[in-house]
């Protein structure tokens, strides 16, 4: 068995992964290509009798039949080449890139996520879930003052996150620039007097919690865990902003099954087949949906929940 | 009031005390059976029910045990509608990997190599923790060549126990420890002083320490004692239905010999010439993976039994397979701890092991 990883050097849980396909099944054979990996090479056969077969770097064979898991990293033209010149830029546009575009348009029958799923558009998620009939905080992005002061005003609280990527890098050639956001908590004292513009930024109504849910999907199945972060005051807006000495309480839980249903729906619509939800039940019993995030973290909830995600990954790798 | 014990917070009962394990925050707290018993078979307690039925003496302790459930936050409140949305965690235990913890054991007349037990044993079986322990000295150089080994295969950690090198300083230890980051702890015994000689500086790894303590062979493997416990979800659910220290072990002994572990007398051959199915198709390979502790004497009454290690190759009655550890020195009747060594009880076992020597260094 012939099954293709993509992902980081030191990421955990793909060495736990790897662990659980090796076990299961001891005559499969794994190419993991790891963080940037460039392309310097590809050839693409195809004919009926063959069918489709593509090497890559003169030794990862990707067909049909492979396996193919995008957990992180990058796969690639080199870039150095492309940026020294637009000439280079446009010939592997021209050349490369459609093939690359093909790779990750999931040809193969069995895959857990793809590049392209990094690139998944929050708007179109919370579009999708107003449309499933899912409850959304309401939603607003702006560049304006004064219509930011009104939506305050209008909901008291508000939070502000990234539009797209809470972890961003952009290197230049004298620095390395990283930026992380979680979510911020905003009320009308945070706001100046004077109007003034920034960048189009993303604003939601606060939306009070019982406890935060975070659910793996995978094919169809979720795996879910209750948050308690509404007991310590660190973790109250983001339960990203851990505290380590008492963490917050993480237990299993079952969502209800008329909104696993909508979200189902909304994963293949969307042509995911693995994500994390983030998910609010308020006081009153109501779920919101916040986000999904393609590609997440996982081993945190297989661990607290002993759910053997893992394992349900290297199955569902290996097993058609 | 509801409250509900959250699903990561397991009461274990004793004979005469209870423990409240927290699986999360890996850590245990005393609580008495009285108030273990006060929860339902969904772990709620109904406050009002409760307090209704008492005096107002009893309501004040009970008002302390509920105190003690919400400052470690063990309980949380919860509405009768809510009852279904907290599943169960689930129990299972498994592993990706046939044996997932090794014990090499080594003296000055081992000839056995190590490249044979990673080769042989360890890479097929899918191991991924050694223990190494050597009774006697062995050279950086030779540990830096077995280190080296292990550093560059899929091992993800190493803990060390060797005897001190004479002349060996702080200052030379650290750095050649540096370059394994594999190494969780090395402990040096048959040393001068018992001291740390470094803390943890990698995620848990790294970890130095020396101790006095002459551990010239396996017969002092096996002490139970509190500092031993180990709160973790993992481990916990093992204990619940296979044996806490024997289940996915395997071992090499100072001989090369392939056995359960180094302190047993049954061989399953010699690492030279037999492989590791060979050693694991043997009936008794597997004869003590899934003894548990509810299944043992004495442990099966004790708060402890899913948090300590089942030794099997050292009991109070060697005639009896249901038989407690020897080297326990905890009487779940009484919740005190004695020296294990000198209890009469336990003389003849004593004898039995030949483990009088033990105790004369
Ligand atoms: S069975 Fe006893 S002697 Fe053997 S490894 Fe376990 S604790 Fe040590
Ligand atoms: S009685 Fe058994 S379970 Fe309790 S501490 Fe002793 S060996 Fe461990």
């Amino acid at each position: 068995m012939n099954i293709v990883i993509q992902s980081e050097s030191h990421d955990l849980s793909t060495d736990d992964v790897i662990s659980w396909i090796y076990h299961l099944n001891k005559t499969s054979r794994i190419s993991k290509l790891d963080d940037f990996t460039e392309v310097n090479d590809i050839s693409l056969e195809m004919s009926n009798a063959n069918k489709v077969s593509v090497v890559v770097n003169n030794n990862v064979n990707i067909d049909k039949e492979t396996k193919y898991w995008y957990r992180r990293g990058e796969f690639d033209i080199d870039k150095k080449l492309t940026k020294k010149s637009n000439l280079n830029r446009n010939l592997c546009d021209e050349t490369i890139r459609p093939i690359l575009d093909y790779l990750d348009s999931g040809i193969n029958q069995n895959y857990l996520n793809k590049f392209a799923d990094n690139s998944v558009n929050k708007l179109k998620l919370l579009e999708k879930a107003i449309n499933l009939d899912i409850n959304i905080p309401d939603t607003l992005i702006t560049s304006e003052l004064s219509q930011l002061k009104e939506f305050v005003t209008q909901h008291k609280k508000v939070i502000t996150k990234p539009i797209k990527n809470p972890f961003i890098n952009f290197n230049t050639t004298e620095y390395k620039v990283k930026f992380t956001t979680h979510s911020k908590l905003i009320t009308s004292d945070d706001l100046a007097d004077e109007d003034y513009k920034f960048l189009p930024s993303f604003f939601q109504k606060y939306i009070e919690k019982k406890i935060e849910i975070r659910s793996f999907y995978l094919k169809g199945a979720f795996y879910s865990m209750a948050i308690f972060s509404q007991q310590n005051e660190k973790t109250k807006i983001d339960y990203r902003n851990y505290d380590r000495t008492k963490p917050n309480r993480c237990v299993p839980f079952n969502l209800p099954d008329d909104l696993k249903e909508k979200l189902t729906v909304m994963m293949e619509e969307l042509e995911l087949n693995s994500g994390s939800f983030d998910i609010i039940l308020t006081p009153d019993n109501e779920y919101y949906f916040l986000e999904v995030n393609p590609i997440g973290q996982f081993q945190w909830l297989s661990k607290n929940c002993n759910y053997y995600l893992e394992k349900r990954i290297a199955k569902s790798l290996i097993n058609e | 009031m509801l409250l509900k014990l959250f699903t990561n917070c397991k009461i274990t009962k004793g004979n005469n005390r209870s423990i409240i394990c927290d699986l999360q925050r890996e850590s245990f707290t005393y609580i008495p059976n009285s108030l273990a018993n006060l929860f339902d078979r969904n772990y709620i307690i109904d406050t009002e029910k409760v307090l209704a039925q008492l005096d107002s003496d009893d309501k004040k302790i009970f008002n302390e045990y509920i105190q003690l459930l919400e400052e470690n936050e063990f309980v949380f409140k919860i509405e009768e509608n809510d009852f279904g949305i907290f599943p169960e965690l689930n129990p299972e235990f498994d592993y990706p990997a046939e044996i997932s913890n090794a014990i090499i054991d080594r003296n000055q007349n081992s000839t056995y190599s190590f490249k044979e037990v990673l080769n042989k044993i360890l890479i097929p079986s899918n191991c991924r923790h050694v223990q190494i322990r050597s009774y006697d000295i062995m050279e950086l150089d030779e540990l830096r060549i077995v280190l080296s080994l292990f550093e560059d295969s899929f091992i993800k950690s190493i803990d060390i126990v060797i005897k001190d090198f004479p002349n060996l300083g702080d200052k030379e230890i650290k750095p050649f420890l540096f370059n394994f980051k594999k190494v969780r702890t090395l402990i040096l015994h048959s040393s001068n002083e018992n001291k740390l000689i470094q803390k943890e500086n990698n995620f848990g790894f790294g970890v130095i320490f020396s101790i006095t303590q002459k551990i010239n062979s396996s017969a002092h493997c096996g002490i139970i004692q509190e500092e031993y416990f180990n709160v973790n979800m993992q481990n916990y659910f093992e204990s619940n239905s296979y044996n806490s220290c024997l289940n996915k072990k395997i071992s090499i002994d100072v001989n090369g010999d392939i056995k359960n572990c180094p302190s047993m007398s049954q061989i399953f051959g010699n690492i030279k010439n037999t492989s590791l199915k060979e050693a694991m198709s043997h009936k008794d390979f597997k004869k003590y993976w899934n003894i548990h502790k509810d299944q043992i004497e004495i442990c099966k009454d004790c708060e402890f039994r899913y948090i300590c290690t089942d030794c099997r190759a050292y009991v109070e009655d060697p005639s009896n397979d249901r038989s407690r550890p020897l080297k326990c020195g905890y009487d779940p009747y009484t919740n005190e701890w004695s020296e294990w060594s000198t209890n009469p009880l336990k003389q003849k076992a004593i004898e039995n092991y030949n483990l009088k020597e033990l105790f004369n260094n």
